[in-house]
């Protein structure tokens, strides 16, 4: 069986690596390769696309294999695996299963807008919990299987913990770590409103981890490159993977990104700004969860106000626990580390009976 | 050679506007093209089959969209100003004598004339009416009206000739019937096909529908046509043939009456009670004021009678008729395709730009802090071309550009002097002050455009454009016709919400390098500009709007590598630390970020959060909230949490029917667990 991990963009991988290390482990016969579309620059407003050399060879340090994009009609892969509903241009055959790379899509993924029906270009959705199949169950008709959270599986399984990765980041155990995670649209970010005063959470024992957007704009990347050369507290996450510097940290500030459900999940208090050019987004829905679950964290509107949210919050963690639970669970079902075992077995479902069975 | 666009909105639009291609075009010293919209009946846009074979016969070319051509000078026949951007000078010479309230009236529409670089009408009338609003500051001439030259030069074949073209003959005498089609004011609802009676031995009908008139009426026009030898129904799009032909007309409100009258003609004129439910309706506008042109009716009997009488006496009328055509369509000498064209051409030659006014309204700060010499040289005389209005100009520079700048100020005339940040208050007023940043690029005379918002608008205090840099921060369908990839009916959208006579209120902070502001609100702009950490004031902002039909391009700003270096030394890190504040200005200024100016001030300014602040912050949705997690832990039956939720919902509404369910549910589930224990 031949099985391709198709990365549109760099933020797919953590989600695909999993299935590969899966596979990799359980049933090594299997031929699982690497690919993605030919890479293309992320310019302001238009998205990038494909990897870079040094993402590519990245993944066959970790052990994956690569297939380059022209060699794959010849190859034939059985299923195409992806991480996105973007089905353009996968024109070689066999079935197509999307896991998906995130927990809420800004009006472009779990949503009642027409939208969502791209996803039927898939033979089988991965969603991470039950929200997820539900929103999509009301348009979709195809089989939609609950994994849970595909790159959480390490987190999960205890292979990556907070204190390995403080230590990675070479962040004393005892110090405070609040990570920055915005997203990148002009309308929705916190980064317009909180801009360079993000520094001020830096202090004598708190630490600041800045995790921008893939496709965060140019110049915010030099704002807050510079920022963690001027502050030795702060420190700029170049890798695209969100799990660690989340792992690691106590507070998380976002704003719509889905890095604060990611944090909702692991029970991290979140600080959620509200850009004040939020309605003005052409794909805003209030109803979609990235606003109406904005109870989960503490919304804040300026910088100064965020400052106090975040001391609070690292004095009182356990402050919304209960909602924090209450929304988990229905973003990630299952946390148990085995969301990859879920999509894999589903995936093998698919090629063996060549259909999948839902479960909703 | 000049190019010139020929812009045909729909089929009324063909008469007036093909007069002026056929001159020009046998000038040959033009390249022309033509181009028209896509068919849509809502907009009331674009042709059908049959209609577009006239456009067909052009010999020129067609091109898509009007932008292709990059014309120089682009004729239009409506207020359409904002689908021709990027489409040279734009001149609209209208479609009709009359507008039933809509054109040539003082209304919230007519700012929207402002679009166009130039207005022609066709007396003085109109022209008297538009600039008696106050609100257009574009030139208006009074050229006549092109859609009659045929028939004032005499190029037409006369009466009796075009009734031998039209099949009838010469002593046959016809009637046409050429009614509106507004409901409230068309004759149609009410003679219905009885018209069909006016059709009498010795007369022939011809009935001349408006094209928007609804196709159920117009089918049972076409029906009656068919029943009867001497009625003849019209489906071309030009009039023109008709009046010549025929020796009476019927009309209602229609702009064809008027036309028919400036030939000295007879018109009846149906009366439609309902005319008062019309949206525009205005007594005073010559389609009511000036019915005494002809004979009013109000039954098919009336009217029968009233073209009797109209063939027996023609001349009745002669006088009202030439009274009130004069006004309104002054010069009947067949050559107003050649003044249209004459005023177009001197318009481009000249480069003209608009205001009528000796004394520039407008102070221009130009911000030139930290700018090279050359590109305040180049900016400046670009301006002139670019923002399409007088002006004084002002900079605002740095102290220790003073020497530089006075070097420019002695060379070029226009500047009246340069003044420091410190020195704003010292500006000299005029009534408007646009503060704009040397990196702010626009077209198609957008300051001009930003004015008219502050100008025509008695509540507006201050104007912003709509701003974009290499990210846009507005939805790319607001760009009018500067975004490639907008379609017509996304571009039909913006139009109406962005024609100058609409605004949108400001959705956040305005921006400070780009507004064009009353001077009411000098002190607070200057305020804000001096001290970064002021925001303007509720009061300006309700009075702001944000301009959706003028789009300016913002100087970018480029990516330095300081970024990549892994240690910076001492000057580095002093370079670094401006380029962040540098930087956070830019990324901020959407939003007013940074400075820690929230629009919420539920929350202390120091210390920790109190229950109260926390409940205050999350106010509105504790009760939801405590009422979902109730009913979670009511599934697990979990009674210890459910209750504790429970009892903190009451303690907020106690009265919440939602919170008693619950409470009841609770209580019910205990007990069947305590009875089954």
């Amino acid at each position: 069986m031949k099985i391709l991990l198709y990365a549109k963009r760099n933020l797919h991988i953590p989600h695909l690596e999993p299935i590969r290390k899966w596979f990799s482990s359980n049933l090594p016969e299997i031929d699982c390769r690497y690919s993605s579309p030919p890479f293309s620059q992320a310019v302001d407003g238009v998205t990038g696309v494909g990897l870079e050399s040094w993402q590519i060879s990245s993944l066959q340090n970790s052990g994956g294999k690569w297939l380059d994009f022209t060699q794959i009609h010849q190859w034939k892969p059985d299923v195409t695996v992806m991480a996105d509903a973007d089905f353009g241009g996968i024109d070689w055959g066999g079935r197509v299963v999307n896991v998906n790379h995130g927990l809420i899509s800004k009006g472009t993924f779990y949503t009642k807008n027409p939208v969502v029906l791209r996803e039927r270009g898939a033979n089988l959705i991965c969603v991470p919990g039950p929200y997820h199949a539900e929103i999509l169950r009301q348009s979709i008709q195809k089989p939609i299987v609950i994994t849970g959270v595909l790159k959480f599986d390490p987190i999960f399984q205890g292979v990556m913990t907070r204190e390995k990765l403080r230590q990675e980041y070479g962040i004393p155990e005892n110090e405070r770590v609040v990570l920055f995670a915005p997203t990148y649209n002009l309308e929705l970010s916190a980064v317009p409103v909180v801009v360079d005063r993000i520094r001020d959470i830096v202090d004598e024992k708190t630490w600041l981890l800045v995790k921008l957007h893939g496709m965060a704009p140019a110049t915010w990347i030099e704002m807050y490159r510079l920022l963690s050369k001027l502050e030795e507290k702060i420190i700029f996450i170049e890798d695209s993977d969100l799990a660690p510097p989340l792992v690691a940290s106590d507070v998380v500030i976002s704003d719509v990104s889905s890095a604060f459900m990611e944090a909702v999940i692991l029970d991290r208090p979140v600080i959620l700004v509200n850009n004040p050019l939020q309605r003005s987004f052409a794909m805003y829905d209030p109803s979609d969860i990235e606003y109406s679950w904005r109870e989960v964290g503490v919304e804040v509107d300026s910088s100064q106000q965020m400052l106090l949210a975040v001391e609070h919050a690292l004095e009182h963690p356990e402050y919304k626990r209960e909602l924090r639970n209450f929304y988990g669970e229905k973003l990630a079902g299952s946390r148990d580390g085995n969301a990859a075992q879920r999509a894999c077995e589903a995936i093998l479902q698919l090629v063996q009976f060549r259909s999948a069975v839902s479960v909703v | 050679m000049p190019k010139v666009l020929f812009y045909f909105h729909n089929a009324v639009h063909l008469p007036v506007l093909l007069p002026i291609f056929h001159e020009l075009h046998a000038d040959g010293g033009f390249e022309i093209a033509y181009t028209f919209p896509a068919y849509n009946r809502e907009l009331q846009a674009g042709f059908q089959e049959d209609e577009e074979s006239e456009l067909r016969k052009l010999p020129v070319k067609q091109v898509k969209r009007p932008q292709d051509w990059n014309a120089d000078i682009t004729f239009a026949g409506d207020v359409i100003g904002s689908l021709l951007h990027g489409c040279g000078i734009v001149v609209n010479v209208g479609h009709g004598l009359l507008s039933k309230g809509i054109y040539y009236s003082n209304n919230r529409h007519i700012n929207r004339e402002n679009l166009c670089d130039l207005l022609c009408v066709p007396g003085p009338y109109q022209k008297e009416r538009m600039l008696r609003s106050g609100k257009l500051f574009v030139p208006i001439h009074v050229t006549g009206y092109p859609k009659l030259d045929a028939i004032f030069s005499n190029r037409y074949p006369p009466q009796s000739e075009v009734k031998k073209l039209l099949r009838q003959d010469p002593a046959q005498k016809i009637l046409l019937y050429a009614p509106t089609f507004n409901p409230e004011l068309s004759s149609i609802p009410i003679l219905w096909t009885r018209i069909r009676h006016l059709a009498k031995p010795g007369r022939t009908l011809i009935i001349k529908l408006h094209s928007a008139t609804m196709p159920e009426y117009k089918r049972a026009f076409q029906m009656l046509a068919q029943q009867q030898d001497n009625i003849l129904y019209v489906d071309k799009p030009d009039i023109t043939p008709y009046l010549q032909a025929s020796d009476v007309m019927l009309s209602d409100v229609s702009s064809a009456y008027m036309e028919f009258a400036a030939l000295d003609k007879p018109v009846v004129l149906f009366y439609n009670p309902n005319l008062f439910e019309y949206a525009h309706y205005d007594r005073n506008d010559p389609e009511f004021a000036w019915r005494d042109i002809g004979i009013q009716t109000q039954t098919l009997e009336e009217v029968d009678s009233a073209i009797e009488r109209s063939l027996v006496h023609p001349s009745e009328f002669s006088e009202q008729r030439s009274k009130y055509t004069e006004q309104l369509l002054s010069k009947r000498d067949g050559n107003s395709s050649s003044r249209v064209i004459e005023a177009a051409i001197d318009h481009f030659a000249s480069r003209r730009r608009i205001v009528p006014v000796q004394k520039p309204e407008v102070t221009i700060l130009l911000d030139v802090r930290g700018a090279r010499i050359d590109r305040i040289k180049n900016r400046t005389s670009q301006l002139i071309d670019e923002t399409g209005i007088k002006y004084e100009l002002w900079f605002l520079a740095n102290p220790e550009q003073r020497q530089q700048i006075e070097s420019i100020i002695s060379s070029l005339d226009i500047v009246s002097g340069s003044i420091t940040l410190a020195e704003l208050r010292k500006l000299p007023q005029n009534k408007f002050l646009a503060v704009l940043n040397i990196g702010t690029e626009g077209a198609d005379r957008w300051l001009f455009r930003l004015l008219n918002h502050v100008r025509a608008n008695d509540q507006v205090g201050a104007a912003f454009p709509l701003a974009f840099s290499a990210s846009p921060v507005q939805d790319p369908i607001t760009r009018l016709g500067v975004d490639q990839r907008v379609s017509w009916s996304q571009l039909d959208k913006s139009v109406r919400l962005a024609q100058a006579g609409n605004h949108l209120r400001l959705l956040s902070m305005p921006r400070t390098d780009c507004l064009i502001s009353g001077k009411e609100f000098l002190p607070e702009v200057i305020e804000v500009l001096q001290h970064r950490e002021s925001k303007f004031s509720s009061a300006f902002l309700k009075q702001s709007v944000l301009a959706l039909d003028v789009v300016v391009k913002l100087p970018g700003v480029e990516i330095s590598q300081l970024q990549h270096k892994d240690h910076l030394d001492d000057d580095e890190l002093q370079n670094a630390e401006m380029r962040v504040r540098e930087l956070a200005d830019w990324i901020g200024v959407i939003t007013g970020g940074g400075n820690g100016n929230g629009s919420s001030s539920s929350h202390r300014p120091n210390g920790v959060y109190s229950e109260e602040d926390r409940d205050q912050a999350n106010g509105k949705q504790s009760i939801e909230s405590h009422l979902r997690l109730a009913q979670h832990y009511l599934k697990r039956n979990n009674f210890e949490l459910a209750r504790k939720h429970i009892n903190r919902a009451q303690k907020t509404d106690p009265d919440n029917r939602a919170v008693l369910d619950l409470e009841n549910t609770l209580n019910k589930l205990r007990k069947q667990e305590q009875q089954s224990s």
